[in-house]
């Protein structure tokens, strides 16, 4: 009987509490697609550090299950509520506590592992999407194959054993202390009244805030600038006090907000002040622990949606410097051939440049600067024509000079380094010519146009004459899109050149930037960006499914409660449009109040993280285009979260 | 006549000791025979509701005694307390609450086969409830498709199956339309007479208590007054609950 009754309260419940069907799941599905992407052998086989993402995956994923524990243990909760009427009911007849508990258990077992089942194939449909999300974030070369692997299935079904073991505990738990009082006026109880002391909450509400400004302060001083390294214990304190005044101003200010509106008259009795700001409070006192949990969600989705963001940009900055142009190579000009050869071999060649670069001996760059990062010893000296045309390949604007003028084009770093730069506003080449300085760039050079310098010096064609050639440069864009195995090929047509064999007889290379290919730089060199990049992607994505969720059903199962209260209002003789107004205005609040606090965090954080990524990042300020567009990508998902709650719950009101 | 229930000064507090005390029941003390139909009067807020929860076992007691059969259940176990609740209480609710997956046969039927009774006494005792309460039609359905009235009736057979010593209904015409209410009533009176039941009402309504043999009125957690039917008619009776509910003062209003 019971099992009957089980199964089929469970049916109903399909048509019920389709709420906590798709948040269940959303979650498991989304924990699903993550590890399917994770685990998937052609991901994995992108390039060599791709290993260490499997492990940093395997660790997200717990932090991930303590969140999911969380949503699913509110939702159970939620169900519970909705219940609790009809397990009054069963109590009444003399049906034992332990049997009722047993009854919710076997419900939600069989609830959940019917989610479980149909994550499996929704979340390989949203694998199939981020990869292909993947693959234009990190512009790979081929698109990715998921693979749809048991080893994820396996991993999947031992989360959702350990979630439920544990939510169904606490559940458990809950039942045994109710009293079949509770459970019969359940739905009549109120949202608690905590007569709260307003001196008391005032300082609550004011020390939260200055732990939260110490922590930020604190935090920004560990960031002072690149060099110094931020101590891990710092951090940590500031984690634990951001969360503390996450908390604490969660709790308290509403109610700040709520004693500033009853205060004004004239604010308290304009439009539906008064109503709103009270349903508010009220909300606020009984959900402020889930609050203040859904403030510290949002947080950390923003500030990793930022990182991600960081890394993301670091990864194009590190591409673009290092090998913005699909093949360069750097040799004599008798080998050149050899390299196009194979090149063409390989792919199609769709644009090609040759040129030389040329020695000053004078060193009129490289003698004014401090501590000279580079290694060469004379300095670069590139023809007008050669430059344009390079500024051509990578899709940047053509440059004109003068007969006696000269760019220098610098790295970002190359230029904190020049002490004087009064003193190169007129050089002297070795072959005598002079010429001013038209321009200072330090934007867009690329270690592709002459490894080892820092810099060049961009000279009118004829200024050349006279000047020794230092290497010639072969620069070629394919049609395809070039891979690391290619590369790998690659160098070993200068193989002689490079590596030589040491005393113990291994094969040493010393460097293989003489030849640049994108398509390894891409796979290759930035692999710890790309984990970090997507873990942070895949944690904001989450939490935000879990914010926006609870968000939901919160107001959702609160309609019945407010329906009430609307019926009361309608009967006061307010109007239909102006009700769904207040709904509206009611649920915004609802929903805008825990994003306020971690916008602010979130930015400063992201704002001291940048002094040390600026070094590696376009510009300086590029980070509040990130921060800016993060916002709007959460936003939208947030926004239409709040859609379909406000939709719902008109719904429910009519 | 044997006791079924006895009250001994039974007080229940609300609120914590440093807040203000609410005194919803302030030592009641009274008496159930067996065979009895009593309903307990009083204007909302007089504590008639939170008794019967404390007597239904539903809420616990501050201090005093209830006493069932010889048996003190303010002191029973938790975990006995269904089986106690199963064997000897039948419940009707206001708002019935009968569980809507179930169709009324086994939303009946619930108690028997928590009890593990045998299949073939489950289905005649079941029929032959429900033909003396004038259900037998609606039997298949299930609550939502039923009117309110049937859905009592149905309240009243699930509260019956099991024989209970006492059966406690709270406010049972509270939703109910005024003709539902008296069919109810009159049904209630015959599981009274023809059933011996043993009945104890909760109501504020005095058209509903005069059908029953003895009124209890209670005020500000007291009792206030007892009146007893005797051999007057249903009418005469009537009259004398609301002569009684006019010196009670507070909300005659209440009072049809």
């Amino acid at each position: 009987m019971l099992s009957k009754l089980a199964f089929r309260n469970a049916k109903r419940s399909i048509k019920d509490y389709v709420i906590y069907l798709i948040t269940v799941t959303l979650a498991f599905s989304l924990i699903f697609a993550f590890n399917l992407v994770g685990s998937s052998k052609e991901v994995l086989g992108l390039s060599d550090v791709m290993n260490n993402f499997k492990y940093s995956m395997y660790i997200v994923n717990v932090f991930i299950v303590i969140v999911v524990c969380f949503l699913i243990n509110y939702t159970i909760k939620f169900m519970f509520s909705k219940r609790s009427k009809e397990f009054g009911t069963y109590m009444i007849l003399g049906i034992k506590k332990k049997q009722i508990s047993n009854l919710f258990t076997l419900e939600n077992i069989i609830l959940g592992f019917f989610s479980l089942i149909i994550s499996i194939p929704i979340g390989y449909i949203f694998s199939l999407f981020m990869s292909f999300i993947i693959v234009s974030i990190f512009e790979l070369p081929n698109s990715v194959k998921i693979d749809f692997n048991l080893n994820s299935v396996l991993l999947l079904l031992l989360y959702f054993l350990v979630i439920y073991i544990f939510v169904l505990f606490l559940a458990r738990k809950r039942i045994k202390k109710m009293k079949i009082y509770d459970l019969l006026y359940y739905d009549k109880q109120n949202e608690k009244i905590k007569k709260s002391n307003n001196k008391i909450r005032n300082i609550i509400f004011i020390i939260s805030l200055i732990l939260g400004i110490s922590a930020l302060v604190l935090f920004s001083n560990q960031f002072t600038g690149v060099g110094q390294e931020p101590s891990m214990f710092i951090i940590f304190i500031c984690l634990i006090l951001a969360i503390i005044s996450i908390y604490g101003v969660t709790i308290t200010l509403s109610d700040f907000i709520l004693n500033i509106v009853l205060k004004n008259k004239k604010l308290k009795y304009s439009k539906d002040n008064l109503f709103i700001a009270r349903t508010f409070s009220s909300k606020v006192k009984t959900m402020s622990f889930t609050l203040g949990t859904l403030t510290f969600l949002i947080t950390i989705t923003l500030i990793a949606l930022n990182i991600s963001s960081l890394f993301k940009g670091m990864f194009d900055y590190q591409l673009e410097l290092n090998s913005p142009y699909d093949i360069s190579v750097e040799d004599d000009k008798n080998n050149l051939n050899n390299y196009i050869d194979f090149i063409s071999k390989n792919y199609t060649i769709e644009d090609k440049l040759i040129y030389d670069s040329y020695k000053d001996l004078n060193n009129n760059i490289s003698s004014s600067v401090d501590n000279y990062p580079g290694w060469r010893s004379t300095d670069q000296i590139i023809k007008l024509s050669d430059y344009n045309k390079l500024l051509e390949l990578k899709g940047d604007k053509k440059v004109t000079l003068n007969e006696d003028e000269y760019i220098l084009h610098v790295t970002k770093e190359f230029q904190d380094f020049i002490k004087d730069r009064d003193k190169i506003k007129g050089i002297k080449l070795s072959n005598n010519i002079k010429l001013k300085q038209k321009d200072f760039v330090n934007k867009g050079y690329t270690y592709a146009w002459g490894t080892g310098y820092g810099f060049v010096v961009v000279v009118p064609d004829k200024a050349v004459e006279g000047l020794e050639v230092e290497e010639s440069h072969l620069i070629v864009n394919t049609k395809e899109e070039t891979t690391e195995k290619f590369a790998k090929e690659l160098v070993k047509l200068r193989e002689p050149d490079l590596c030589e064999k040491d005393e113990n007889d291994y094969m040493v290379c010393y460097s293989l930037a003489n030849v640049r290919v994108r398509g390894q730089e891409e796979a290759n060199n930035d692999g710890f960006i790309t984990i970090t990049s997507f873990v942070c992607f895949y944690i904001a994505f989450v939490f935000i499914a879990v914010t926006g969720t609870i968000l939901a059903i919160q107001s959702l199962s609160d309609s019945t409660k407010y329906k009430y209260r609307y019926s009361v209002l309608s009967k006061l003789g307010v109007g239909d449009n102006k009700l769904y107004k207040t709904i509206f205005k009611q649920l915004l609040i609802f929903f805008i109040f825990p994003i306020i606090y971690p916008v602010n965090i979130s930015f400063s954080v992201i704002n001291s993280m940048n002094r040390i990524f600026k070094i590696a990042l376009v510009n300086d300020t590029i980070y509040i285009n990130y921060f800016i567009i993060n916002f709007l990508i959460f936003l939208i998902i947030y926004i239409i979260y709040f859609t379909a709650t406000y939709f719902g719950f008109k719904r429910n009101i009519e | 006549m044997k006791e079924i229930l006895k009250l001994e000064n039974v007080k229940k507090y609300y609120g914590k000791k440093s807040n203000i005390i609410t005194k919803a029941v302030n030592g009641i003390s009274f008496i159930v025979n067996e065979g009895e139909f009593v309903a307990i009067m009083g204007a909302s807020g007089s504590g008639k509701t939170t008794l019967l929860n404390c007597i239904s076992t539903i809420d616990d007691v501050t201090s005093g005694s209830i006493i069932l059969d010889n048996k003190d259940i303010t002191e029973i176990k938790e975990k006995d307390l269904a089986d106690f609740r199963r064997k000897e209480l039948g419940f009707i609710f206001q708002d019935f609450n009968l569980l809507d997956t179930l169709t009324i046969e086994e939303n009946i039927a619930l108690a028997l086969i928590i009890n593990k009774e045998k299949i073939n006494d489950i289905d005649d005792k079941v029929s032959d409830i429900a033909s003396k309460l004038d259900i037998k039609d609606i039997l298949k359905k299930y609550p939502y498709e039923v009117s309110g009235g049937q859905k009592q009736r149905c309240a009243c057979a699930r509260a019956l199956i099991s024989n209970p010593k006492l059966i406690l209904a709270d406010e049972p015409t509270g939703a109910l339309d005024s003709k539902s209410a008296r069919m109810l009533l009159e049904t209630m009176s015959n599981m009274n007479e023809k059933l011996k039941a043993t009945i104890l009402m909760v109501t504020h309504d005095s058209f509903s208590a005069s059908f029953c043999n003895r009124v209890i009125f209670i005020k500000d957690g007291r009792i206030f007054n007892e009146i007893l039917k005797g051999d007057k008619t249903r009418k005469e009776f009537f009259n004398e609950i609301l002569d009684v509910l006019t010196l009670l003062g507070g909300d005659v209003s209440d009072v049809k």
